[in-house]
């Protein structure tokens, strides 16, 4: 049977819902409404694709990484979304989200950021189409990634620094949705990863779904065959994007990698689904690092991208189904990686993106026959101090 | 299905008689020990309902005063037990609800939840986090035990607000604006709306986020059954010295808020 998921309410298996506020129930609905109009809209379909096309230039390549692969002993094939415009994959769900931000008449657009990326992205594209752009940053993180701050800045956006909780990402995902639940007749919020209530999961998943689809493309066009692909998984937009076209491909093993922090001995880590356990944040029901009590515990990771205690429903479901595995890479493989990658292919990666690299150095210690494709994420200019450190 | 929940049978009764004034208390806030007798303190300055807040540590529906609180009582260790424990302290039947977000259920898992509930005296629930759409949460949840209060808000449809005034919930929790809890000015588009609502709904409503003093609550009053009042009080507790200067303040504050209450009859 074909994979089709979520249900009509929005429920991936027992994950995902809308658990909001009575005020955001409307709007969701709004939402949804406006999402499968544009998903049928040719119209729609052709503006995307155009866009896609010349703004954030795509079809990304599927690079062969010669001197990787020689390392390792199998052949990996790199999908490139450290070459879509604004330096990683936040850009093709930013932009389908703008458009739909477009349709439903919203003049001001808000977004939540961790690493800055998607802020980057949501500011960007905010400025293509004229729209007003507010960005959320934890005020820790608006200091680990000042240069993304500044560029968010650059763009026209404004940044309002989030202090309270724990001054990162899951703080200033709440702050923004009280805007939200505040502002809701003008405002769209542009959430940046496969998280939230109904129908953000799916409809971010869907303009990610373009990552899967040219790999596959270009897979079938070269005629090569892979037997993993590999992806790192914070919220996991990246890895929903290149994994769902190949879900019913049972030959193709899919591997999500989590921040495991500073390791498994050590209670600082993002692994939400292989050490948290089930429960309600920011909308849907999905895995989560929490206390006995249900308080959200506090995620840690050198990559800010990943530095959320939970993860989107549809990890959750494939988590619980089996269909694909994740695994944990630690803070110093990450960095280990980066620095590989940087050495042998003269590529930087983003530190969120070295995790999924780190896991070649698992899976070398095995038999891979046939091929890996590994989902590079973002590039590694904004983690440049993190490296430096190590040099 | 629930009509013979004790909460029901309060809010039928002392409807008929006045307009309800539910105060929300943050369990633990300031102090751990502090929160049974300021409930009590409330109930006896003519308080109908305490809303016993537990504290969470991502509380998306609020606005500032009630993050601050959450945060110092979670701080102070304010645990679900322990708010279970404060419960049977200040119980007073149908007359304790418990509020607070869905993780916090789940966290006991929901027919615990509702189980230890009831047993600390509580009579009801408001959770601002959990739809009125059927999931598994909602089928594990025996209402005739413990009634859920669902909410209305400007944003909802006709359509929505019949679908939750048909729960035949105890009374309905009726958001005044689109936003987080916490004071603020009232307009005539808000007084446009409750009347909009209090033409519309059968089950008795009352009206929560920005009731600030006496005059706001009399205002909402006369156009619904009564008023919830949360950011206020925790503001105004947070400003005293000591524990005695609590207790006055809640007297005089609730006692103020239950005077306009009359006066609006």
């Amino acid at each position: 049977m074909s994979y089709q998921q979520p249900n009509i309410n929005g429920y991936f298996g027992e994950f995902g819902g809308q658990y909001i506020p009575e005020t955001l129930v409307a709007p969701c609905q709004e939402l949804l409404v406006a999402y499968e109009d544009a998903r049928r809209s040719d119209e729609f379909q052709n503006e995307l694709g155009l866009h896609l096309r010349d703004f954030a230039g795509r079809p990304t390549p599927l690079y062969f990484a010669e001197r990787l692969s020689a390392k390792h002993g199998f052949r990996v094939y790199l999908k490139r979304e450290d070459l879509v415009h604004t330096g990683a994959h936040k850009l093709n769900n930013a932009l389908g989200q703008v458009l739909i931000a477009k349709r439903l008449g919203k003049p001001r657009v808000i977004a939540e950021t961790g690493a800055g990326q998607h802020g980057v992205a949501t500011a960007t594209l905010c400025a293509k189409f004229g729209l007003k752009c507010v960005v959320y940053m934890g005020a820790l993180d608006m200091e680990r990634q000042a240069p993304n701050v500044a560029r968010m800045k650059f763009l026209g956006a404004e940044v309002r620094a989030v202090t309270s909780g724990t001054k990162t990402l899951k703080d200033a995902t709440s702050e923004a949705i009280r805007d939200w639940v505040t502002n809701v007749r003008d405002t769209f919020y542009l959430i940046g990863s496969v998280v939230g209530p109904h129908p953000y999961p799916m409809m971010v998943r869907d303009f990610q779904r373009v990552i899967g689809l040219e790999t596959k493309q270009m897979l079938s066009e070269r005629n090569v065959v892979v037997n993993k692909i590999v992806a790192c998984v914070g919220g996991g937009s990246n890895a929903i994007g290149i994994f769902h076209p190949f879900l019913d491909d049972h030959d193709v093993e899919l591997i999500g990698v989590e921040a495991g922090g500073e390791g498994d001995h050590s209670e600082h880590h993002a692994a939400a689904l292989t050490r948290g356990r089930p429960g309600v944040l920011h909308g849907s029901r999905s895995y989560l690092l929490q206390d006995d009590d249900g308080q959200i515990i506090e995620a840690h990771s050198i990559s800010a991208g990943l530095d959320y205690p939970g993860v989107g429903p549809e990890h959750s479901f494939l988590f619980q189904s089996g269909r694909v595995k994740y695994v944990r890479i630690s803070d110093r493989q990450a960095l280990d990686a980066a620095r590989e990658l940087s050495l042998l292919e003269g590529i930087v990666p983003a530190l969120e993106s070295a995790h999924a690299l780190a896991y070649l150095s698992i899976l070398s210690e095995g038999r891979n026959k046939e091929g890996v494709v590994v989902c590079l994420s973002g590039r590694g200019d904004k983690d440049m101090a993190a490296y430096a450190a190590t040099l | 299905m629930q009509r013979h929940s004790n909460l029901h049978t309060f809010i039928r009764d002392a409807r008929a008689k006045r307009k309800l004034l539910a105060i929300y208390l943050t369990c633990g806030y300031p102090r751990l020990d502090w929160t049974t007798d300021l409930a009590s303190t409330a109930f006896e300055a003519g308080a109908d309902l305490i809303e016993l807040g537990m504290p969470f540590s991502d509380p998306l529906a609020d606005g500032s005063v009630i993050q601050e609180c959450s945060q110092r009582a979670l701080e102070q260790g304010v645990t679900l037990d322990f708010l279970f424990h404060t419960a049977s302290q200040i119980s007073k039947p149908g007359r304790v609800l418990f509020m607070g977000y869905m993780n916090s259920v789940l966290a006991k898992g929901t027919r615990e939840f509702v189980t230890r509930s009831q047993e600390s005296g509580m009579s009801g629930a408001i959770v601002p986090d959990w739809p009125i759409a059927k999931n598994a949460e909602t089928s594990e949840w025996d209402e005739a035990i413990l009634p859920r209060v669902p909410f209305v808000a400007p944003t909802s449809s006709v359509e929505r607000i019949r679908e939750v005034d048909a729960l035949d919930a105890p009374f309905i929790y009726a958001v005044s604006v689109a936003g987080v809890t916490g004071m603020r000015e009232l307009d005539q588009g808000v007084l446009d709306y409750l009347s909009k609502l209090k033409a519309e709904l059968k089950t008795p409503f009352l009206v929560g986020f920005g009731v600030s003093d006496a005059d706001s609550a009399k205002r909402l009053a006369s156009v619904s059954d009564g008023v919830i009042v949360g950011s206020a009080v925790l503001k105004g507790i947070g400003t005293t010295k000591n524990f005695e200067d609590a207790k006055k303040f809640v007297a005089e504050f609730v006692g103020s808020l239950r005077r306009a209450l009359d006066s609006c009859k």
